[in-house]
């Protein structure tokens, strides 16, 4: 069980990164079965998430009423550490976006980071094309505050305030101006959802929106919201998940009988 | 001459269809028809000849389109009684056995608007004690051992020897971390350690000026250049990070200040690699900034990296902490008061503990008036229910 | 095509950027090293696009006449005087009394105003409506009372409270979220880099 150790120790010594290339293979044999059945047809069972279920109801009510979805897609960079939830927002973006294209809705984003609002405005462009209704985007349904967070809380707020909205979805990188936002703008007829991965930051939204996301579920937005592609790697993120406990599960008993650490 | 087929009389001058004629029958309507069809045959060859006061072809268009009426016919028992029960769900209304509801006038909430007024105050007061009480609690903070030993560690260094710190915060937390970086930099000038200053972000060293620009004022013997050198903003993040790791002056080829080249400035021109200076100490606001560190630059070199950082993200890098990748971990106003007690430091963040009190003070006045509440509305719900 | 060109792009920089990571060979460390240097540079230049896209928000509703065009005008104002100061004379006495006497108490001010809306949040959050908001209540209490400078002045059991409660269950329930956001990420990235998704290419 010592040559385990010294095993181990080798491996994560060498030149190459083995360990984070072993982890990558992990992940990439189950994320391409699991995604070719997803696309496939099959279904995967999946709990529900409030969040969610709130937001596709939200989208009809928009549709009925006229009323425009705020989506704020926070203060992160397409092309930092925090690029993979703002490509959650961005996926959030695209869903509430198709609705209000395929029934000639306005739809209001707020982005404050300039990569976002390029990529939000190449999302909101494409539906209102797929819609058929290519004319009907302007430039101004998205803005850019930004980039200090405080200046993008502001200014979202200042968007508000210029017509009613019947939602307010902050999907995102979020610091502690997403509690200022979400604080500032409650308003009984207007439902707020949102999340961040940041847990500091999730503590003080999680008080203030009526529904969050929590940790990882940002992540599974895709999958809740209709999309195929996103449902394989939502498998395969808990395949793995499942995989990590039995690790720790088997270091926890070989570290408490003596045999590591 | 043309004959009608509707009356049978003979078309002459003024000739029109009579108005008492009975509607053709579908036989008559065929036979019209047909008799349309042969007048027109018999004309000649020119299409006016035998036009007299009616076109000739007249009939051929207008009776097959003459609507046939309709036959009445008695409904059925059926067809009444559906007729009966629409006319009564119209005209009548729907008898409902809960009365209608009577629309409510919404009057403006007065109670909780001032509520929260109120409790805006409050937190103002709470942040405005420790002007009324000029720090009382002061006297019972107690610094912890971890930050005693951070603080004996600093002391040890010798004089002549560097540092790097990292301003790697914004002035929205500059109220929390100024206080910490004041009492650092008045240490490590205390001691004639050499500070060479740096940012990841650009904010960051707007506000390092602010503090050496203090510590100047305060000790004319610690000059720039000599004593101390910004080196500037640190563009890239990770990338910037790794260029730092290999070499300082790849990173950054003139100080920010004076825009003379490292080699140029006493303080900097023994500097080529992270491994020439002490330990490098960030200040940040976010987890973010101190993972880039640890990622980038302690994992690759090993370096020694002490972190301070607002009390709101200390919890997050605690893990870093236990594995040993930061040597020290302090947080917040709370930490910058215990220092300021283990280095002996000027009392700036000791000063605002008071105000620590009083929130504490409010947020259990807020639990329980804001339960009390509840449980007042429930009663009176219950009561309105019976 | 139109999209083929695109994702092609994309999934040949991810694979490049990912292989630098694990591979030692200095000449594709140095393309992805450039390639890093090219997010950078294209982030810079995406701030233009920002920028523009302020202007002809404001812009418009001052030539609208919009209720809120004063504040747009000194938007406007503010934004093209402090670029022609930080082009003009960077790193001068001007810029810095421009960060030192606006920026920083604006962003001070700001972040201060968090203070009121926490008690606010707070105000709503410690109803005792279930078990779990009890549990948030009293975690709540202990853990500001842990925090305040004098607690060992209260009970010297308080600072190492502190220390177990910031040790095991921050601690553990932090390294569990990092944990699972750290799949999340990992997963998307994939996602991406395999062309599954390419939200760059209209899907």
């Amino acid at each position: 069980m010592q040559s385990f150790g010294h095993f181990m120790d080798a491996l994560t010594s060498a030149s190459v990164d083995v360990a984070a290339l072993a982890i990558l293979l992990i992940f990439i044999l189950p994320f391409i079965v699991f995604t070719v059945r997803a696309k496939s047809g099959r279904q995967f069972p999946l709990r529900p998430i409030r969040t969610y279920e709130r937001l596709q109801s939200l989208v009809s009510q928009a549709t009925e009423s006229g009323r425009p979805i705020h989506v704020g897609l926070g203060s992160g960079q397409v092309g930092d550490v925090a690029t993979p939830e703002t490509v959650m927002g961005l996926t959030v973006f695209d869903f509430v976006a198709r609705h209000a294209a395929a029934s000639n809705q306005p739809i209001l984003g707020t982005a404050g980071e300039a990569t976002v609002l390029a990529a939000a405005q190449g999302v909101l462009q494409n539906a209102r094309r797929e819609a058929g209704f290519p004319e009907r985007y302007t430039g101004r349904e998205l803005n850019f505050y930004g980039p200090d967070p405080f200046a993008y809380a502001a200014g979202s707020l200042a968007a508000f305030e210029r017509r009613e909205h019947l939602a307010s979805v902050l999907i995102g990188r979020f610091g502690a101006e997403g509690l200022w936002i979400a604080e500032s703008s409650r308003d009984p007829e207007m439902t707020q959802l949102g999340g961040t991965s940041s847990p500091h930051a999730m503590a003080l939204m999680g008080t203030a929106l009526d529904e969050t996301v929590i940790g990882e579920e940002i992540y599974a937005a895709g999958a809740y919201l209709h999309r195929p592609s996103h449902l394989g790697s939502l498998a395969t993120q808990d395949v793995v998940r499942v995989v990590v406990i039995l690790v720790i599960l088997v270091g926890v008993v070989m570290t408490l009988l003596g045999y590591w650490g | 001459m043309i004959v009608c087929p509707a009356c049978n009389h003979h078309n002459q001058e003024g000739a029109e269809v009579s108005s008492s004629a009975p509607p053709p029958t579908p036989i008559a309507r065929e036979s019209a028809i047909a008799t349309g069809r042969e007048n027109l045959s018999t004309f000649g060859a020119s299409p006016l000849d035998g036009l007299d006061n009616l076109l000739p072809i007249e009939p051929a268009i207008s009776l097959p389109h003459r609507p046939t009426p309709l036959v009445s016919r008695q409904p059925s028992e059926d067809e009444e009684r559906a007729a009966e029960l629409f006319r009564r769900i119209v005209t009548e209304g729907v008898p409902s056995p809960q009365p209608a509801p009577v629309p409510m006038i919404v009057q403006a909430k007065v109670w909780p608007r001032i509520g929260r007024a109120a409790l805006y105050l409050l937190v103002l007061l709470a942040a405005l004690t420790p002007f009324f009480t000029g720090g009382q609690t002061a006297s019972w903070v107690r610094p912890r051992d971890s930050i005693v030993a951070w603080a004996q560690s600093l002391d040890a260094l010798p004089a002549g020897s560097a540092v790097l710190v990292s301003f790697d915060y914004t002035p929205a937390y500059g109220g929390e971390m100024n206080p910490l970086a004041l009492a650092l930099a008045r240490q490590l000038a205390a001691k004639s350690v050499h500070m060479v200053v740096m940012s990841t972000k650009p904010e960051g060293i707007g506000l390092a000026e602010q503090i050496v620009a203090l510590i100047a004022q305060e000790m004319p013997a610690y000059r720039y250049g000599e004593s101390y050198a910004i080196l500037g903003y640190l563009s890239g993040q990770e990338a910037g990070l790794r260029t730092l790791n290999e070499s300082v002056s790849s990173a950054f080829r003139s100080d920010h200040v004076q825009r003379r080249a490292l080699e140029e400035l006493p303080v900097t021109k023994d500097l080529a690699t992270l491994q020439d200076v002490r330990c490098v100490i960030v200040l940040a606001d976010d987890n973010d900034s101190v993972r880039r560190w640890i990622e980038q630059v302690q994992s690759r070199s090993n370096i020694v990296l002490d972190a301070l950082v607002t009390a709101g993200v200390e919890p997050l890098l605690v893990p870093y902490y236990r594995s040993g990748q930061l040597r020290h971990l302090m947080g917040g106003a709370v930490g910058a008061a215990e220092y300021e007690l283990a280095s002996h430091g000027r009392p700036l963040a000791l000063r605002l503990t008071d105000g620590y009190a009083a929130l504490f003070v409010l947020l259990v006045l807020v639990a329980l008036v804001t339960n009390v509440a509840e449980v007042a509305a429930w009663i009176r719900r219950r009561r309105q229910g019976r | 095509m139109r999209k083929a060109l695109p994702i092609a792009v994309a999934v040949l920089c991810g694979l490049l950027a990912l292989v630098d990571y694990f591979t030692p060979n200095p000449q594709i460390n140095a393309i992805g090293a450039r390639l890093v240097e090219g997010v950078a540079i294209l982030a810079a230049f995406a701030l233009w696009l920002g920028i523009v896209n302020l202007l002809g928000v404001h812009a418009r509703r001052i030539v609208v006449g919009e209720r809120s065009r004063g504040f747009s005008a000194v938007l406007i104002i503010a934004l093209l005087a402090t670029l022609a100061v930080g082009v003009a004379a960077p790193a001068s006495v001007e810029i810095a009394w421009v960060f030192d006497y606006v920026y920083y108490p604006l962003q001070a001010t700001m972040a201060a105003l968090l203070a009121f809306f926490v008690v606010s949040a707070a105000y709503r959050a410690f109803k005792l409506r279930n078990i779990q908001a009890l549990i948030l209540l009293v975690t709540g209490l202990v853990v500001f009372l842990t925090q305040l400078p004098f607690s060992s002045a209260i009970s010297p059991s308080l600072p190492v409270l502190r220390d177990w409660i910031l040790s095991v269950p921050v601690t553990a329930g932090t390294r569990g979220i990092i944990l699972g956001v750290a799949l999340g990420t990992i997963t998307t990235s994939l996602r991406i880099l395999l062309a599954v998704d390419h939200p760059y290419a209209g899907e």
